[in-house]
C-alpha cells in the first residue's frame, strides 16, 4: 500500500494541482469565491429564516453558519467528485492508473475549500461571543469523517455516473432535498421524540449536529453517537470501494 | 524468459444493455419487445510472445481489434478470455494528444505526463530540458497548451514518452505524426531505443514503417489474428492483401501460404521493376499493375514459380519459426493472469483476512472502553472547567435533623428576621428524602440563631403534616414545601404541594401557619386542580404589597406566575421565559427572593439532551437568573455545580435550592445535594461578601 501510495504520489499532486488551477483560471477573486459562496448563502438564511427560527434558537447566526459549512462541503464534495472519473476519461482510458486517484484530486480541492471556509467559520464565532474551549479540538474527529464519508459517497456517484448520467440530476434534485431534512436552518427541538430520532438516519445531520455540539454547547456528543458516524463512514466507503474494484476493467466501456 | 506473452486473448464488448442506452431507451425497447443485448468480439483468440528488443508492427484494416488488443497489453482493459502477461513497466502512448490539459501550459502538461507514465519527481526534473529540447519547444513552454498546432502536441508527447527508456514501449499512431524532420529524428530515438534492448509495440497504418522498424509483425483482420511473425513476411502479404478489391480478398490459411503469398509479392515487385526500367515511359495505375502481376502470377503453376522465385533469387525469409498459435482451445489452459492467485497463494489470502478480522475485533475490544473511558473523562473535565468558576460548594450538608431520625433534608427554604422573631432569627422549612423515600417527605420547620445549628422551637415537634393516609408510592404523597413569612399577620405560614394520582392527577397546595412558630393552625387546602393540566412544582411564595405572589413550574417545564389577595383565588398564570445557554436545559425547580436587586431567582435546571442511562434530574446544576420587573429576566447563568470531590455529599447532582438576603445584605445559598451514593442534604453557603 505504501509503495503504492509512493508510486503514484508525484501523479496525485500534478492531478490536485491540474484541478486547481482548471477551476480557478481566468476568475478575479480565484478561490475567494469558494469562501464567498457560502457566505452568501449564509446571509441569506439570516436575513430570512432569522424571523422564524432565529428568536429561540441560541447564537443562532453560529447555528446556521455550522449547518452551511458542513452541507456546502458535502455538496460541493460529492458534485464535483460525481464528475471526476467521466472528466477524465480521456486520460484513463489511455493509461493505466488507480481511477480513484481523480477523485482523491478532486477532494483535496473541496477539503482544502472547505478548510479555508471554517477559518472564517472562528472569526464568526469569536463575533457572535461562542466561548472557545480546548474541546474545539475535537472537530478533527467529524471533519476526518465528513472527508472519508464525501470520498465515499463521491466514489459511489461517480461509478454510478458512468453507467447512468441521469445520476447528475438526481443528485441534484436529492442535495436539495437533503438540505431541507438536515435542520440546516431550523432545530429539531419540536419534534417528538420519534422523529428526532429519524433525523439521526441522516449522516449529513449527524456531521452538523456534531459541530453544533462541540462550538455552541460546548459538550462532547456520546460515543454512540461517534459510532453511529463511524457506522456511517464504512458503510459508504466499503460500498464505493467494492463498486470501483468490480467496475474496474468495465468503466471504459462506457465512457 | 519472454518479456510479453499474450496468451489466447479475447476481448468482448456488449453493447445495447442496460448501462449502454440508458433507462429511457431501455423502458421503450422493453415495451416494444426490441430489447436485447449485442456482444461484439473485438479481438478473438490472440497469442503472441515477445523477447527482448522486438519490435512488434501490429497491422490490418480499421477496425481489427488492434486499439483494443494494445489496451489489453498495457492492463487498461481485461481480457475477458486468456491472459497477458509482462515482465517490466510499460509506457503506453495510445492515441497521444489526448489527456493532455488545454488550459494547462507546456510545462505543466509535461509534468502531468510524466507523472501519469509513472516518472518521479526527481526524474522529471532532470528531464524536463532533454524532453522540451528533443521535442523543440523550448520557447512554448510557458503557453497554454492550446495554442500548440496538433504537430507540436504529438511531438511532446513522444518526446515524454522515449526519454526514458522503459521495458515495453508502446505506441499507437505515433510516429506518424510531425513533419519530415521530425518523424526522422522520432525514428531514429525508436531505434537507438531498440538497440538498447526496450521491446516496442507500434500500431502504424504505414506499411513502410513496420517494415523499417519492426522485426516482427502481428496482422489482425475482424478480431481475429491472421498471422503472426516475421515483419517483412508479413508485410508482404498485407500489401497483397491491401491491393485485392475488397470482394476478392483472403487472408493466409497458414505458414505456407503466407510464405507463398510473400514469394509472390516480391517476385511482383521485381518484375514490376523490371518492366519499368525496360519501358519507363509507361504509364499505369499502381493498384492496376499490381492486380495485373498478382493474376499473372498466380496462374502459374508451382514449377513455373519456384524456378521464377530462384530466377530472381527470393528465398525464404530466415525466420525465427514463431510458436505456432494454440491448437486445441479445449484443452488450452484455462484463463488466468498474473492477477490470479494460484490455490495456495489464496490460502495464504484467506489467512491474511481472518488475522485483519481477528486485529478489528480487538481493536475494537481495545476501543469500546477506552473511547467510553475519554468520554466520561472529558465530561468530568468539562465540569471542572465550570466549576473553576464557582467552585466552592459546602465541604458538608448541616445538620437538618428530621422526625424519622436522618439527616436527609432537601427543598429548603430560610426566612430571616432583624430581631429574633420567637426567640430566633432563622426559620427554615424542609423535606426530609432520604433514599428518595417520598412517604418521608413532609414538611418540616426548624429555627437557628446562627444558621449551622438547627433545632425544633420548645413546644413543637416535626413533622408538619403526616405522611398522607391514602400514601401510595409516587401516587400520594407530599412534597415542595415553601416557607414565607406574612408581615400584615405577623405569621410564618409553610405552603406545601400535594399529589394524588390514586382517582385522576389532582395536585393541592397546603397551608400551615403559625403566629410563634410552635402551635399550627389546622392545614388549609388553597388550591387544587388537575395536574395533567397544570401542576404546581415547587411553589416559590412571597407576601408583599398585600398580596401573595407565586410562582411555580407548570407543563412543559415552564415557569408560571400567579398572584392572589388572599392566597385563595388565583389569577390566570403568566409564563416567563428564562434562557440558557442551551436550548435543551429545562427548568425543574425554583425559588424566588425579592431585593434591591430586583427578583432574584434559583433554578434547579436539567439538561434534555442527556444520553439515556443517566437520570437527567439527578444530575442537576444550579442556575441564577434576575429581573428588575418580573417579566424580562437576564440569560441565565451557572450558580453552582455538583463537587468534583470523590467522596464529597453533593458530588452528583444539585436540587432545589433557595438564595437567603439577610438583613445585614450578606447573602447565602441553602442548596440540596445528592452524592453518587443517593444520599443527600442540605448544605449553606455565602457570607463574606458572596453574592449570586
Amino acid at each position: 500500500m505504501i509503495q503504492r501510495i509512493k508510486q503514484y504520489q508525484f501523479l496525485f499532486e500534478e492531478l490536485v494541482k491540474r484541478d486547481f488551477k482548471r477551476k480557478y483560471k481566468r476568475t478575479v477573486l480565484g478561490m475567494a469565491w469558494s469562501i464567498l459562496s457560502p457566505l452568501f448563502m449564509l446571509l441569506v438564511m439570516r436575513l430570512v429564516f432569522t424571523q422564524f427560527f432565529g428568536r429561540d434558537t441560541p447564537y443562532y447566526t453560529t447555528y446556521l453558519f455550522c449547518g452551511n459549512l458542513v452541507f456546502a462541503y458535502f455538496n460541493e464534495s460529492t458534485s464535483q467528485g460525481m464528475t471526476s472519473l467521466i472528466g477524465n476519461a480521456g486520460i484513463f482510458t489511455r493509461v493505466n492508473l488507480p481511477k480513484y486517484l481523480f477523485l482523491f484530486s478532486k477532494n483535496v480541492q473541496t477539503l482544502l475549500n472547505f478548510g479555508l471556509t471554517l477559518c472564517v467559520f472562528f472569526v464568526f464565532c469569536a463575533f457572535d461571543h461562542i466561548l472557545f474551549t480546548w474541546k474545539i479540538v475535537c472537530l478533527i474527529y467529524p471533519i476526518c469523517c465528513l472527508a472519508l464519508f464525501n470520498i465515499g459517497v463521491g466514489l459511489i456517484l461517480s461509478a454510478l455516473f458512468v453507467f447512468f448520467r441521469d445520476i447528475q440530476y438526481l443528485w441534484s434534485i436529492f442535495t436539495q432535498l437533503l438540505l431541507y431534512m438536515s435542520a440546516v436552518f431550523y432545530t429539531i427541538d419540536r419534534y417528538s421524540p420519534v422523529v428526532k430520532r429519524l433525523f439521526l438516519l441522516n449522516p449529513v445531520y449527524l456531521f452538523i449536529r456534531y459541530f453544533r455540539k462541540i462550538v455552541i454547547e460546548a459538550t462532547i456528543p456520546t460515543i454512540w453517537f461517534h459510532m453511529l458516524m463511524l457506522a456511517d463512514v464504512a458503510i459508504v466507503l466499503g460500498l464505493g470501494c467494492w463498486m470501483y474494484k468490480k467496475y474496474n476493467h468495465r468503466f471504459l466501456y462506457y465512457v | 524468459m519472454s518479456i510479453l506473452e499474450v496468451h489466447d486473448v479475447s476481448i468482448r464488448y456488449i453493447t445495447g444493455d442496460f448501462k449502454d442506452i440508458g433507462l429511457k431507451e431501455f423502458v421503450i425497447r422493453r415495451l416494444k419487445r426490441d430489447y436485447h443485448v449485442n456482444e461484439f468480439w473485438a479481438d478473438r483468440h490472440i497469442s503472441f510472445t515477445l523477447e527482448k528488443g522486438d519490435m512488434l508492427g501490429i497491422i490490418g484494416t480499421n477496425g481489427a481489434g488492434k486499439s483494443t488488443l494494445l489496451k489489453a497489453v498495457s492492463g487498461i482493459m481485461q481480457p475477458t478470455e486468456g491472459y497477458v502477461k509482462r515482465n517490466g513497466n510499460i509506457a503506453a502512448l495510445l492515441e497521444l494528444t489526448s489527456g493532455f490539459d488545454g488550459e494547462l501550459t507546456v510545462r505543466e502538461n509535461a509534468y502531468l505526463r510524466g507523472a501519469m507514465l509513472g516518472y518521479t519527481r526527481k526524474f522529471m526534473d532532470d528531464m524536463y530540458h532533454k524532453i522540451i529540447d528533443f521535442a523543440e519547444l523550448k520557447e512554448f513552454q510557458d503557453r497554454p497548451f492550446k495554442q500548440l498546432s496538433s504537430g507540436m502536441k504529438s511531438r511532446l508527447a513522444f518526446s515524454i514518452a522515449c526519454l526514458v527508456e522503459p521495458n515495453i514501449l508502446i505506441l499507437d499512431e505515433v510516429l506518424s505524426v510531425g513533419d519530415g524532420a521530425f518523424r526522422k529524428k522520432s525514428g531514429d530515438r525508436m531505434k537507438a531505443l531498440l538497440a538498447g534492448g526496450v521491446t516496442g509495440i507500434l500500431v502504424s497504418h504505414s506499411v513502410g514503417q513496420i517494415r523499417e522498424l519492426c522485426t516482427k509483425a502481428l496482422w489482425l483482420e475482424e478480431g481475429r489474428q491472421v498471422a503472426f511473425g516475421q515483419a517483412q513476411q508479413i508485410c508482404d502479404a498485407y500489401e497483397d492483401y491491401l491491393a485485392t478489391p475488397k470482394a476478392k480478398r483472403y487472408t493466409p490459411k497458414d505458414q505456407a501460404e503466407l510464405e507463398r503469398v510473400s514469394k509472390d509479392f516480391r517476385l511482383y515487385k521485381k518484375l514490376e521493376q523490371e518492366e519499368q526500367q525496360k519501358n519507363p515511359g509507361k504509364k499505369e495505375n499502381a493498384v492496376e499493375a499490381e492486380q495485373r502481376w498478382m493474376k499473372e502470377i498466380r496462374s502459374w503453376d508451382k514449377e513455373k514459380r519456384d524456378r521464377m522465385y530462384e530466377d530472381y533469387a527470393i528465398d525464404s525469409y530466415d525466420l525465427p519459426v514463431p510458436k505456432p498459435p494454440v491448437q486445441n482451445r479445449e484443452q488450452a489452459v484455462p484463463p488466468s493472469s498474473e492477477d490470479r492467485i494460484p490455490p495456495s497463494g489464496k490460502e495464504k489470502i484467506k489467512a491474511k483476512i481472518a488475522l485483519r478480522v481477528c486485529a478489528l475485533v480487538l481493536a475494537a475490544l481495545v476501543f469500546f472502553p477506552l473511547s467510553n473511558y475519554l468520554n466520561t473523562a472529558w465530561e468530568r473535565g468539562q465540569r471542572q472547567e465550570i466549576a473553576a468558576v464557582t467552585g466552592w460548594n459546602a465541604e458538608s450538608p448541616i445538620a437538618l435533623e428530621s422526625a424519622y431520625g436522618d439527616i436527609e433534608a432537601t427543598h429548603p427554604k430560610v426566612v430571616s428576621f432583624v430581631e429574633p422573631w420567637n426567640g430566633y432569627r432563622y426559620w427554615i422549612s424542609f423535606s426530609p428524602y432520604p433514599k428518595a423515600d417520598d412517604a418521608k417527605e413532609n414538611p418540616h420547620i426548624l429555627a437557628s440563631n446562627d444558621m449551622e445549628h438547627w433545632e425544633e422551637p420548645s413546644g413543637f415537634q416535626n413533622p408538619l403534616d403526616d405522611t398522607p393516609a391514602n400514601y401510595e408510592k409516587a401516587v400520594v404523597y407530599n412534597s415542595d414545601p415553601e416557607l414565607l413569612y406574612n408581615e400584615e399577620t405577623d405569621e410564618l405560614e409553610c405552603w406545601w404541594r400535594f399529589v394524588d394520582d390514586s382517582d385522576g392527577k389532582k395536585v393541592s397546595l397546603y397551608r400551615r401557619r403559625s403566629g410563634d412558630g410552635i402551635r399550627w393552625a389546622e392545614k388549609e387546602r388553597m388550591l387544587s386542580g388537575d395536574r395533567a393540566k397544570r401542576d404546581y412544582l415547587s411553589p416559590a411564595l412571597l407576601y408583599e404589597e398585600g398580596r401573595y405572589k407565586m410562582w411555580s413550574i407548570g407543563s412543559q417545564y415552564r415557569i408560571q406566575y400567579m398572584e392572589s389577595s388572599d392566597g385563595r383565588v388565583w389569577s390566570e398564570p403568566r409564563f416567563l421565559e428564562v434562557e440558557y445557554a442551551s436550548p435543551s436545559l429545562k427548568n425543574w425547580h425554583i425559588s424566588v427572593i425579592h431585593t434591591k436587586k430586583g427578583y432574584e431567582m434559583t433554578l434547579a435546571s436539567f439538561d434534555s439532551s442527556l444520553p439515556s442511562g443517566i437520570y437527567p434530574r439527578g444530575v442537576m446544576n444550579l442556575y441564577y437568573t434576575k429581573s428588575g420587573d418580573n417579566v424580562t429576566y437576564e440569560k441565565a447563568k451557572i450558580l453552582l455545580t455538583p463537587s468534583q470531590g470523590k467522596e464529597d455529599w453533593d458530588n452528583k447532582g444539585l436540587y432545589r435550592s433557595a438564595l437567603l438576603c439577610d438583613t445585614n445584605g450578606e447573602y447565602y445559598l441553602f442548596y440540596s445535594g445528592i452524592a453518587r451514593d443517593e444520599t443527600r442534604g442540605v448544605g449553606k453557603i455565602g457570607g463574606n461578601g458572596f453574592s449570586p
